[in-house]
Parts: structure tokens; C-alpha cells; sequence
């Protein structure tokens, strides 16, 4: 990977926003190829500040706003692709992204497929996403499992500041679409920068852990990791996956932490019913069934559109509920 | 004529002067008695003898291909055939008006016009018969895939021009679009952001009165479908549809236009589809046998027929080297697409990414297990009928 | 020549029948390629039907007003091998050759080559004849089928390495959950279990056959020799297990033994005995009353050895405990305060904890305690021992059978009834003349029992 500019302030605290900016720039540097774009991501440097100082520091050429219309942002970052450009666009809020979605279905999951790997769209598609942010309606959606079900795309999210740079390189410079999850809620978060992570398609086990194994991606980490210190008060040890990436989907990581521990907890924001983690319950299951002492089980969201924002904590999976969940793998055996 | 005027250069971005009630008449240059309005230079290059035999010999070619292709269908051979016939002159004039290095963008009524641009016939009909989804090389032909959603490759033009543009090159983006098509937001949004970036993009909708069973009437409320460029701030233009010259001159013009950073065009091109909308539709459910003798008669290869003959440029070695083209096409569309194509299934693995996942790998390694099963059963059934 | 087929095809995305409304040819007529050779009514619309074939008509599949299926013959047309259209001159492209040859095959064989699956005609029918193909079985991630072929070289397989299933700290496989449970409330350590499963996995039939009884089959131990049955060491038996070892462990004992002159203590429990109606003495009474009264004499073999205090407890009583052979394995009951009592009341007792003993029903309190042992394993037929003391005691009198044996009485041979008595004893609380003086002492009181008078 590229090494970045600014090399002297890594020994710093940033914020998760900021990375993401510190990684928009190193790529653009890079690779003039490289184009941001989106709605309010020029002038204002974006409703989160994520693309804050880009047209001022690369020009309108490189980063620019565009009007009101995100099939119109998706089809444009497509054509652009196909010329060789490798765009870099934003779907302001999670759900705003709906009506790109026949752009995305029908065309980006497809070209590459569609013509024999004659016409790539490296093109990275910024989704802020996840709620615990006290948004009023459709800014809170978790929407990752309708790029999950699409085959052609990949699906990344960070949950660490480290990762918000490392996996925004990674997509930038891969030659397949990637929709880049960002968990809003943890945009504030303050971290040192390490620039040394994991390719797409690896796992990392945050907490090593020997009696369940919890796993989770972008904001529902931060809640499994303090559910485990919760849950070591409890007598539980209790390990943590956070998958990086959903697809490509690490099954070697998943499958050697659950065999190890034989019980596992699922925790995603997303309503439960269709969910991803539906996807990884499934694949965990007949992968590790041998080693399990009891069922894999859930936590997400309720099956409801996202709550308003008084009753949001009910939805949210919670650390109590997590250890509900936990108690409920069948201890008596142990 | 009815050309708008074009945006204003000097930045407020809206025409001058023109009429609050638009003329939608549309322009024309060769009418359908074959004569010549005279509103064109006598130099224009559109009327240069040799590029008009050309034109002339492509509407033949082209409109060959159709026929078989249709009668191909009626036979099993492919799977659907959406017909183009009738609507020659918008599919050979405007890809004759382009350069090879420009972007073209067709939808899936669209293979006789990839034909004049060049790909192999049999290329153009990959997707139709079934084989896999697009059977030519899209950045050799700088031509899009057919796709099924309508008017989602408007947005990938205005893409591609805008691209053009930042890299300082001349290329122009052409997509071509239906009369359906224009209902779609993806047009709209497509048509917008190139009017904001003045991206080099020409939008040609063949206007061919239908979208399936559902006539202009009920698609749009407006005039002209041509008229939407005013909302956008564009330039855009009415054109008679089976007038090849006419569709060589607006194409070439837009083209002229938009390299030289004015921005984009619409054009809406009034067209005629002669068919039905596949061989599974049956047109005379919504429509009346007189209509379509009405567009007999204005037929696009007729009109310049008479032209030629009359201007003595089409004599009968013409003539006899035009179809003894036409039918080696059509003879070589016959053999070629009677042959049982090479699928690959492992294909169905390779290209959804760069790299497969280890659960494709996963996947193509069970298909193969399945498929060797199967192939291990057929040797024992063979076997045994054998015995 | 063979006619070729010409199929109906299907004629609008999923249609499967269409009925004839008129032919535009008749058997024997000329037709070329593409020529209009019917007109068929199908659910969406009317349809005129172009030949691919060039010849003459050899055989029109169905009559006017017929309804024929997709896929099904509509016209035979017979050809020349190279045929070609008036209109195309020489050097165009041939009929297709291989468009015959396949359906010359699939008219032969009644089924197509390549069951595509597709609805069009001349792309292969589903018609495989209901042949199954065997069944393949996949697992996931190192258990079960690993894949033969990968898509491309340049590709990584990327299965995950299979996790061992004994390697140390990480879980054994089971087949499932329930047969988990099945071995966990056997109680059945699932290292011990050897699995026949894939890779080791452990199955049902694995953790039936650990937790069933063994059969009478000999089965190869780790020594490598046949073994014929295990019995647990469970209950009673590991109880005296333990304790038989411990004392060995523990105590450092030493053992005296000397052959003695019994004939004058049989005459005496002979004399005891000949009032029918008193209680009968026993030998072990005798024997014990003498014991006592060698204890009286030699108290520090009344005692034990408290290791943690490093002292030796001399006990105030002699609870004397005698070993009994019981149907559950040895036993011994304690006659508690034995030094009080006399040689009746000790016969009374021995008879009372005997019976109780062989009944089972010897409380905890009559089975503990004791302070000093005396063991009759003369009625095995033996004569010398070295017992194991009863921890924590410090002495056991042994005594072996009573037989007549060759003696030196007054300088010549003379049958006398002729025992062993062997000592032993905790060497911590006393030396070798402690021992020997009790042994002698119990010894010189066998021979001569009238001297146990004097102290009397």
C-alpha cells in the first residue's frame, strides 16, 4: 500500500471521520484517476466533514458536488469507470442510497460479469450507515444486507479508526465494486493510526476469548467488545470477531474461533429476519456443528423499520441483551 | 426548421428568444417521396455521392440482418429478437455520424446499428440467444452492453462524457433510447447532471410510438419529447426519423457541438416500429393495420431508394453487390447461429470478481463434482443400452 | 438421403403448444431456406413459421386445426448434403451440417446430448430419460468431499486447514450436539473415546460402544496383553485399597514370627469347653485374652504415630480388632475396651460382631477405633504372613494354622499341635526388644497358658 503523506502525525489520536479524509487524500494523491463526488461533499466537505478540504486542496476536477439525484450519482460514477476513471461516490445517508439501488443491482454488481471481465467498475460506493446517532427517520437504516444478497459486490466496514483508512485504501485501489459501510455512530470515535491491517476478506479477533465467541461488524463491535469486559464479571471469557469484511466473507477465522470456543453470538444492527446475520449463523452451523454445545444465536435489531429516536435503545442490540444471549448456550454441560 | 436555439455562451445557460408554444414539427431534409427539401448545402457531406451509396448499402445490410434475425427466432434459434425494421435510418445514421474512438451506448432493439459499427453479427446476438449476457468486446467497440432496465445506460454516457471532458479527450457519448425510456427517472437524472457538467453527451431517443402496447399518448403529455431539453438547459432538436440524412446532419452537429464544450443534446428522432415489439407480442391487439401503411409509406430505405435512382447513383452492379452482401451475411448468420454455442460453466464462477472468493471456489468445485456425477450416469446408462 | 426435422419451436418466452391454422407448402413442394411453410395461433399471438431447411417436403406433422407441442416435429424436409438458397452464390456457407448430425443423434438415441434446459429448440431438451446421478456429498471446511478441480490455476484454494480434533487445548469433535450429551451424562471422558468418524470425529456409535459393558471378547490393552474382564475398584474395595496402601506407604513396619508348642493351650480350651451348657471359647477368645494381657505388659505397642505432631500417642484402652472374612471382602470389627473384658465376655463379643459382620450390619462405631489387631489367617491353611498392619495401628499379631507338627519335647521327637504366631509391628514406636518381648512373651503363654494365672 502506498505510504501516506503526512507520516509525522501518527503517533496522534484521530477520529474515525478523519481517516477516512486522511485516506480520500493519500488515494487521490496517488492515483489521479481517483474522483470523489457526491451530494454536499465539495464546498461543505461533507454533512459529516468526512470529505472536509478535498476540493480546496485537489480542485473542482477532483472533488465535486453534484445535483440531488443518487441514480443519476451512481449511472455517472459508472460511465466514469468504464472511461478508467475510479470514482469515489457518496450515498449521503444509508437509505438514501435506495434509489441508486437498480444502478447498483443492475449494473455495478454486473459489468464485470455481464461482459467476461472485458469492462471492471472499480468504483467505491461511501454508505454511512447504522443508527444510536438520535437521527430522525431514514437517517439510521443498516442497509448492508441488500449488498450483501447482490453477487459482484463486495461489502466492507470498519470498525476501527485504523481500519476506516486501511479498508478505504484497500477498496480504492481493487478493481471490484465496494460498498463501504461507514458506521456513523462511530465517526467520533479516537484512535492512533496504524496503517499495517489486514487485506479485504480477513477477519480480525479483537478479544481472544475461550467459552463464546461473538461476532460482529462495524458499530455492533464496539458493543461486543464491552460486552465481553461485562461479561468476564459474569464468569464468561468471552472472544470477539470483528469480520472486516462481509463478503468476501472470512469463513477460515469465523470457523477456527467457534470450534474453539463451540458457541457463538451474532450481533448486527439490522433487523434479525433476512439479516446477514441469518447468513453467518447458517454458515457457522455447518461448518462448526460438531464442535457446538449450543445453538448460534442472534442479536439485532427487531424486525421494524428503525425507531424513532426515543425508542431507538430498545432496538439496539445492548450489551445486557448480548449477555442475555450469551447465558441463554446452554452453561449447564460446561 | 426547428432546431432551438443553443444555450446561451454567455452563461446564462437558457436560449434567447424562443417561442413559448415550440414548434414540434420535425426537421427533415429528404421527405417521403424521395425528394430533397433543399434546405441543406449542396456540399454538405451528408449528400457526397459516395457517403450516401454507403449509407444507402448499410440500410440494406442492416435491415437483412433484421429480417433474419426475426425469421431465426420463428425458428427456435434464438430466444427473442427485438426488431428494429423500419427504423433504419436512426440506427445506421446516427452511428455513421460518430467516429470509431466515440462511446455509443444502444439498448437491446439496438443490433443492427452495433452491426455498422462494425461487430460481428453473430457478436451482437450473444445476449438474444441465450449464450451469455454480452458477446463483444465493449472497450475494443467503445459500445456499451444491452441491457434489459431502459434507460439506465443514459447515466453511463453522461458518465463516460464527463470523464472524456476531465481527461482533456474529444470523445463523445451516444446513447440511444426509446419513447418508454424517456419516462424513466434514470433519464431525467442522466439528462440533468449533463446539462450541469456540460458533459460531451448526445441523448437520440428514437421516438418509434410505442413501448410495447402503450402509445406515445400515454407516455408523455408533452408536444414533442424533444421539448425536455429546455427544462434542462440543453440544446435539442426534432428530427424526422426516417430521414437518414437528416439523422446523419443533427448527429454530426451535436457531435460538432458538444467537442467543442457546448455541452449536451437531445434529439428525438420520429420513428415508426414496424414490428411488433418481440416475436412474443401481437401488435394488432392495440394497433390498427392502417397506421402501419401509413409508415409503409414512409418507409426510411424506400425514400432513399427513390433518391438514388433518380440522381442515377444506384445502378443495378450496385444494386446486385449490395444483396449478394446482404445474403452472405445472412447465410453466414444462418450456419454460425445454427451451431450449438460453447458454454463454459465454469464461466459462471470466473468474472463476478477480480478474484473469486473462497466460496465461489467453494461453489464451482461442487458444480463440478455435480457435472462429473452426471456425466458418470450417462456413461453407465450408455453402457448398459449398449449391452 | 435422410430427411431433416425441423422442430416447432417455442415462439414467445415460455409457450408450449401451438395450433396449425394453415400450411403454405404440400408434401413433395420445393422449398428454400427461410420460405414462410406454415402459419401457426400460439396463446400470444399468430405466427408465420420460416424453414431453416432447404429441399423438398417429405412429411407435414399435423393437420390444419392440430395443436402440436413445443419441440415436436412440424415438417420433415429431405436435402442435399451441401444445399444452398438460389439467392446466395457459390462459396456461401453450407446447410449445417452439425444442426443434422445432432438431430439425427437425437432421434436415434431419444434423448438429447446436452440437456441445456433450455425452451429453445436446436439448444437441447431436458429429456434425460429420469437417470439419477449418484449422489455427492460435500462437507465444509476439512470434513467430507474436498474439491477436485478449481476454476483456474492461477486461482488459491482456500478451504480452511482443517482444525485437529486432539491436539491440546482444543475441543474434540462430536457428530452432534446430542450424541455430546449422551457421552457428557454417561459420564464418559470424550480423550478416551477413539472416533471412527472422518478425521477422528467422534460418532454415536463410538460413545454406545465406550459406555456399554464390555463383551466377553478379549480386548488388546495398552500392555498389549488380552484382557479378560475390568472390575472398578468402587466401594468397599477401594476403601480397603487405599487403606492397605497407605499403611504400607506410611508405616515403616518390621515383622518377628516364631513357631510355638499349642498342644497345652488346645488341652486348655478343650477343659474350657467341657461344660455343654457355658458358652464356647473360641481359639481366637484365647488367643485374644492372651494378646491383651501381652499389651498390658508392653503398652507402647498399644499406639500409634501422629506424623504431624511427631508424636507417639499411647492410647489408655485396647480396642482389639479381629479381621473377618465376609461375603463383601475383609472386615474388621473392633471389640471396644477389650482389656477390661474377660476371656467369656471376649468369646460373647467375637460371636456378636462375627454374626453382624457376615450380616452386614456392623455400625461405623464397631468398625472403627481399634488400637491393636489380631489376625486369625491360619484358617486359610497357612502358616506365616507378613501382614499389613491396620493403619494408623502399630502392632498385629498374626496367626497361622495349628497343625501337628514334629517337635523336640525332652530331647526326643515327639507329635505336637504346633502354630505360628508372626509379629508385626510400627518399628517408630519401639525396637527390636519390644517386639521380641511381646512376641515371647505371647508365645511363652500359648505353650504354658497356666502361667497367665499369676498375673490374674
Amino acid at each position: 500500500m502506498t505510504a501516506t503523506l503526512d507520516g509525522a502525525a501518527q503517533s496522534t489520536e484521530i477520529s474515525l471521520a478523519q481517516a477516512v479524509n486522511r485516506a480520500l487524500r493519500d488515494a487521490m494523491t496517488a492515483d489521479e484517476k481517483v474522483v470523489v463526488f457526491g451530494e454536499d461533499v465539495g464546498v461543505l466537505g461533507g454533512v459529516f466533514r468526512v470529505t472536509d478540504g478535498l476540493t480546496r486542496d485537489f480542485g473542482e476536477n477532483r472533488c465535486f458536488d453534484t445535483p440531488l439525484a443518487e441514480a443519476g450519482i451512481m449511472g455517472t460514477a459508472i460511465g466514469m469507470a468504464m472511461y478508467g476513471y475510479r470514482p469515489v461516490v457518496e450515498m449521503q445517508f444509508d437509505a438514501f442510497s435506495y434509489p441508486a439501488f437498480e444502478q447498483i443491482a443492475s449494473h455495478l454488481a454486473k459489468m464485470r460479469n455481464r461482459t467476461r471481465g472485458a469492462l471492471p467498475l472499480p468504483v467505491v460506493v461511501r454508505v454511512p450507515y447504522g443508527g444510536g446517532i438520535g437521527g430522525v427517520e431514514h437517517h439510521s437504516d443498516s442497509s448492508e444486507g441488500y449488498f450483501v444478497a447482490t453477487p459482484g459486490l463486495h461489502v466492507v466496514t470498519p470498525a476501527t479508526v485504523s481500519d476506516a483508512y486501511t479498508l478505504l485504501r484497500a477498496a480504492i485501489e481493487s478493481d471490484d465494486p465496494v460498498i463501504f459501510m461507514e458506521p456513523k455512530r462511530l465517526y467520533w470515535s479516537k484512535d492512533v493510526l496504524d496503517t499495517d491491517a489486514p487485506a479485504i476478506g480477513q477477519a480480525a479477533v479483537r478479544r481472544q476469548g475461550a467459552d463464546a465467541t461473538l461476532i460482529a461488524y462495524g458499530p455492533t463491535v464496539q458493543t461486543a467488545l464491552e460486552a465481553a469486559e461485562a461479561g468476564a464479571a459474569e464468569g464468561f471469557d468471552l472472544e470477539v470477531v470483528d469480520l472486516r469484511s462481509i463478503v468476501p466473507f472470512d469463513d477460515a477465522t469465523v470457523t477456527a474461533s467457534v470450534r474453539k470456543t463451540g458457541r457463538a453470538v451474532v450481533i448486527h444492527e439490522a433487523a434479525g429476519f433476512g439479516g446477514t446475520g441469518a447468513e453467518i449463523a447458517a454458515r457457522v452451523s455447518e461448518r462448526c456443528f460438531h464442535w457446538l454445545e449450543a445453538p448460534v444465536r442472534r442479536v439485532t435489531g427487531f424486525d421494524i423499520p428503525y425507531p424513532p429516536p426515543k425508542l431507538e435503545r430498545h432496538h439496539l442490540p445492548s450489551v445486557d441483551r448480548i449477555l442475555d444471549a450469551v447465558a441463554s448456550l446452554q452453561w449447564e454441560d460446561r | 426548421m426547428t432546431v432551438l436555439a443553443t444555450p446561451d455562451k454567455t452563461g446564462s445557460g437558457f436560449p434567447l428568444g424562443f417561442d413559448a408554444i415550440l414548434d414540434p414539427s420535425p426537421l427533415q431534409y429528404l421527405d417521403e417521396h424521395g425528394a430533397l427539401s433543399g434546405a441543406l448545402r449542396d456540399d454538405a457531406p451528408e449528400l457526397d455521392p459516395k457517403e450516401l451509396l454507403a449509407t444507402w448499402r448499410a440500410m440494406v445490410i442492416g435491415r437483412r440482418f433484421d429480417v433474419q434475425a426475426t425469421t431465426m427466432v420463428r425458428q427456435g434459434r434464438l430466444a427473442v429478437y427485438p426488431s428494429s425494421f423500419g427504423q433504419e435510418a436512426c440506427e445506421i445514421g446516427a452511428i455513421l455520424a460518430l467516429r470509431p474512438t466515440d462511446w455509443f451506448f444502444p439498448t437491446y432493439r439496438d443490433c443492427v446499428s452495433m452491426v455498422t459499427r462494425g461487430i460481428d453479427p453473430v457478436e451482437t446476438l450473444t445476449l438474444l440467444r441465450g449464450d451469455w449476457h454480452c458477446g463483444y468486446d465493449p472497450q475494443r467497440w467503445r459500445t456499451a452492453p444491452q441491457t434489459t432496465p431502459l434507460a439506465t445506460q443514459a447515466p453511463h454516457a453522461t458518465g463516460v462524457g464527463l470523464a472524456a471532458k476531465l481527461a482533456g479527450d474529444d470523445t463523445v457519448a451516444l446513447a440511444f433510447c426509446g419513447d418508454g425510456g424517456t419516462s424513466e427517472g434514470d433519464f431525467h437524472e442522466a439528462l440533468n447532471f449533463a446539462a450541469v457538467y456540460q458533459a460531451p453527451a448526445i441523448f437520440f431517443v428514437q421516438n418509434n410510438q410505442y413501448a410495447i402496447s402503450v402509445p406515445l399518448a400515454k407516455q408523455t403529455h408533452a408536444a414533442a419529447l424533444a421539448h425536455k431539453a429546455v427544462g434542462y438547459g440543453m440544446a435539442g432538436v426534432r428530427v424526422d426519423g426516417n430521414d437518414v440524412i437528416a439523422v446523419r446532419r443533427v448527429v454530426a452537429e451535436a457531435a460538432e457541438r458538444a467537442r467543442r464544450g457546448e455541452g449536451p443534446t437531445l434529439i428525438e428522432a420520429v420513428t415508426y416500429r414496424m414490428q411488433a415489439h418481440t416475436n412474443a407480442d401481437d401488435a394488432t391487439r392495440y394497433r390498427d393495420e392502417s397506421e402501419v401503411e401509413y409508415w409503409q409509406a414512409r418507409d426510411p430505405l424506400a425514400r432513399l431508394e427513390i433518391y438514388l435512382r433518380a440522381a442515377g447513383l444506384l445502378t443495378d452492379d450496385v444494386v446486385a453487390e449490395a444483396n449478394q452482401a446482404a445474403e452472405e451475411l445472412a447465410a453466414d448468420m444462418r450456419a454460425r447461429l445454427g451451431e450449438e454455442p460453447e458454454v463454459d460453466h465454469r464461466d459462471l464462477f470466473r468474472h463476478v470478481y477480480a478474484q473469486p472468493t473462497p466460496q465461489l471456489l467453494e461453489q464451482a468445485a461442487a458444480l463440478q463434482a455435480e457435472l462429473d456425477a452426471e456425466s458418470d450416469a450417462e456413461r453407465d446408462a450408455g453402457n448398459e443400452a449398449a449391452r | 438421403m435422410s430427411a431433416r426435422e425441423f422442430r416447432l419451436p417455442d415462439l414467445g418466452e415460455g409457450l408450449t403448444e401451438a395450433e396449425i391454422i394453415a400450411w403454405h407448402v404440400a408434401v413433395g413442394d420445393h422449398v428454400s431456406v427461410d420460405q414462410v411453410v406454415c402459419e401457426v395461433e400460439t396463446a400470444k399471438a399468430s405466427v408465420e413459421v420460416p424453414c431453416p431447411y432447404e429441399g423438398e417436403v417429405v412429411e407435414l406433422h399435423g393437420a390444419v386445426g392440430d395443436v402440436v407441442d413445443v419441440g415436436k416435429p412440424l415438417i420433415s424436409i429431405a436435402g442435399a448434403l451441401a444445399g444452398v438458397t438460389a439467392a446466395a452464390p457459390a462459396g456461401a456457407a453450407p446447410e449445417e451440417p452439425a444442426d443434422r448430425a445432432r438431430l439425427d443423434a437425437e432421434a436415434r438415441n431419444g434423448k438429447a446430448k446436452q440437456s441445456s434446459g433450455n425452451v429453445l429448440v436446436g439448444y437441447g431438451t431436458a429429456e434425460t430419460g429420469g437417470v439419477r446421478r449418484r449422489r455427492v456429498v460435500s462437507g465444509f471446511g476439512g470434513h467430507g468431499a474436498v474439491p477436485r478441480v478449481h476454476v483456474a490455476p492461477a486461482e488459491v484454494p482456500s478451504t480452511p486447514e482443517p482444525i485437529a480434533t486432539r491436539q491440546n487445548g482444543v475441543r474434540i469433535a462430536v457428530v452432534s450436539p446430542l450424541v455430546r450429551r449422551l457421552a457428557k451424562e454417561g459420564g464418559l471422558d470424550l480423550a478416551s473415546v477413539q472416533g471412527s468418524g472422518p478425521e477422528g470425529l467422534i460418532m454415536r456409535r463410538d460413545v454406545e460402544a465406550a459406555l456399554a459393558v464390555p463383551a466377553s471378547a478379549p480386548v488388546p490393552s495398552s500392555t498389549g496383553i488380552a484382557e479378560l474382564e475390568r472390575v472398578p475398584l468402587r466401594g468397599l474395595r477401594k476403601t480397603v485399597a487405599d487403606k492397605l496402601s497407605r499403611s504400607r506407604r506410611e508405616i515403616p513396619d518390621a515383622t518377628t514370627w516364631v513357631d510355638v508348642d499349642a498342644t497345652g493351650l488346645m488341652e486348655l480350651r478343650a477343659a474350657l469347653n467341657k461344660d455343654t451348657s457355658a458358652r464356647k471359647i473360641s481359639l481366637l477368645a484365647v488367643l485374644a485374652r492372651i494378646c491383651v494381657a501381652g499389651l498390658a505388659r508392653y503398652p507402647e505397642l498399644n499406639a500409634t504415630v501422629d506424623v504431624e505432631r511427631q508424636e507417639i500417642v499411647r492410647y489408655a484402652d485396647v480396642n482389639l480388632g479381629f479381621a473377618a472374612q465376609t461375603d463383601r471382602g475383609l472386615v474388621v470389627p473392633v471389640v471396644h475396651g477389650a482389656h477390661r473384658m474377660s476371656t467369656e465376655e471376649l468369646a460373647a463379643e467375637f460371636e456378636r460382631l462375627t454374626t453382624a459382620a457376615r450380616a452386614g450390619s456392623l455400625p461405623v462405631s464397631e468398625l472403627t477405633g481399634s488400637t491393636f489387631t489380631l489376625n486369625n489367617y491360619g484358617v486359610y491353611g497357612v502358616d506365616g504372613s507378613t501382614p499389613i498392619l491396620n493403619h494408623p495401628e502399630a502392632a498385629m499379631l498374626g496367626v497361622g494354622r495349628i497343625v501337628k507338627k514334629p517337635w523336640v519335647v525332652d530331647d526326643e521327637l515327639a507329635v505336637r499341635t504346633v502354630t505360628q504366631l508372626s509379629f508385626t509391628f510400627d518399628h517408630r514406636v519401639c525396637d527390636g526388644g519390644v517386639a521380641g518381648g511381646f512376641l515371647r512373651y505371647v508365645a511363652d503363654l500359648v505353650e504354658e497358658p497356666a502361667r497367665l494365672l499369676r498375673g490374674l
